[in-house]
């Protein structure tokens, strides 16, 4: 099978190099970078996020940071929570790859949850 | 008694769609049999990929809709939910199409690139009486936006109008891909609530992954002088003139 040419990343993450707070120096700290994630459904959503995004799976990462886990939550929204947690741990990933300061990490605000 | 087949419209096959169908698929066999039709008339693009997460290589240039159908019927099954069905359809929810389109569902997904089509997929729910869970993602910002029982609260409760002028748009000031996958996911799960028959009120979402630091969840209000849920609402067809704006998330 004809293998697809390569797409150059400044083509591929455009949109990443588009905002001012990765740029082109952002999107050399992202490319290639390597992180670790578990083998829970909320890690795997995670290193396929950081995939897309261009870093790579690798023993010698830094570990991820997940929130807590959703085992409490209702079977039908497992999926969706577990998702959440992934993705809310690649945003985290990508913000400390381009050296956002830590200070706002993302978390899931549960007192504003009422009806 | 054999489990009803529940008809979702996803609009959009882009980082939106793509999350929210996958987290849906993933979810089906909790959910019971599911019917999805993808309205989507683009082609991948090499700067799709770092979000749109049906996508590979090889598939720039390709139609979206039938490789979204194929993968997200992939999922599905790989979850183990046998009862999903894919159908895409290439072409865009236009005034022409809008309502006949939301009638034949019973929910809509919408992840549009374009203010027109969101307030044309939140007036057309409105006067179907059909529920819609919108969703969009610029730069480091994004939301998911469920609307109550019959659309009201609806879009509009919030949104009001097209905006004016260029506002800021994906092409034009770029995202971060996985928070188009965030924000995706807590679009699936806002739907999954209302699948699952739950009395769930309008509900709004707000994400900003730059500052604020949270994502904060509440309930969202009815706006009295809204004109397609109010007290008297006037907004009650679909007219093209409508729908002309700015591109976006």
């Amino acid at each position: 099978m004809k293998r697809p040419p390569a797409i150059p990343p400044e083509v591929r993450y455009a949109k990443h190099r588009l905002l001012p707070e990765i740029g082109d120096r952002g999107l050399a700290a992202l490319v290639g970078a390597p992180f670790r994630a578990g083998d829970d459904a909320a890690s795997r959503f995670a290193a396929t996020l950081l995939e897309h995004s261009g870093l790579v799976e690798s023993v010698e990462g830094t570990p991820l940071t997940l929130e807590a886990s959703t085992r409490d939550v209702d079977p039908k929204l497992r999926v969706a929570r577990d998702a959440t947690r992934g993705a809310i741990a690649a945003v985290q990933r990508i913000r400390e790859q381009v050296g956002l300061p830590q200070a706002a990490n993302l978390l899931r605000d549960e007192r504003d949850r009422g009806r | 008694m054999t489990t009803p087949t529940t008809r979702v419209l996803v609009v959009g096959a882009g980082g939106l769609g793509c999350a929210s169908g996958l987290v849906l698929a993933r979810s089906a066999t909790a959910l019971g049999p599911l019917a999805i039709t993808v309205i989507d008339d683009d082609v991948v693009s090499a700067d799709n990929l770092h979000r749109q997460l049906f996508f590979r290589d090889e598939d720039v240039g390709q139609p979206k809709g039938p490789l979204f159908a194929r993968r997200l019927v992939e999922e599905a099954r790989s979850a183990g939910a046998t009862r999903v069905s894919v159908e895409p359809l290439d072409g865009r929810l236009i005034p022409s199409n809008a309502r006949s389109l939301v009638r034949e569902h019973d929910l809509v997904l919408e992840g549009a690139d374009n203010y027109a089509t969101k307030f044309l997929v939140s007036d057309a729910a409105r006067i179907e009486r059909k529920r819609a869970i919108h969703a969009g993602v610029v730069r480091w910002v994004g939301y998911a936006l469920a609307t109550g029982p019959e659309s009201r609260p609806c879009y509009r409760c919030l949104f009001e109008d097209l905006p004016r002028g260029r506002p800021d748009t994906c092409a034009l000031a770029g995202v971060v891909g996985p928070l188009v996958a965030l924000v995706g996911a807590i679009q699936a799960e806002l739907a999954i609530g209302v699948l699952s028959g739950r009395a769930e009120p309008g509900r709004y979402v707000h994400v900003d992954a730059l500052r604020g630091g949270a994502i904060r969840e509440r309930p969202l209000r009815w706006r009295p002088d809204c004109p397609s849920c109010g007290e008297r609402a006037s907004l009650d067809a679909i007219t093209p003139d409508r729908y002309v704006g700015s591109p976006c998330a």
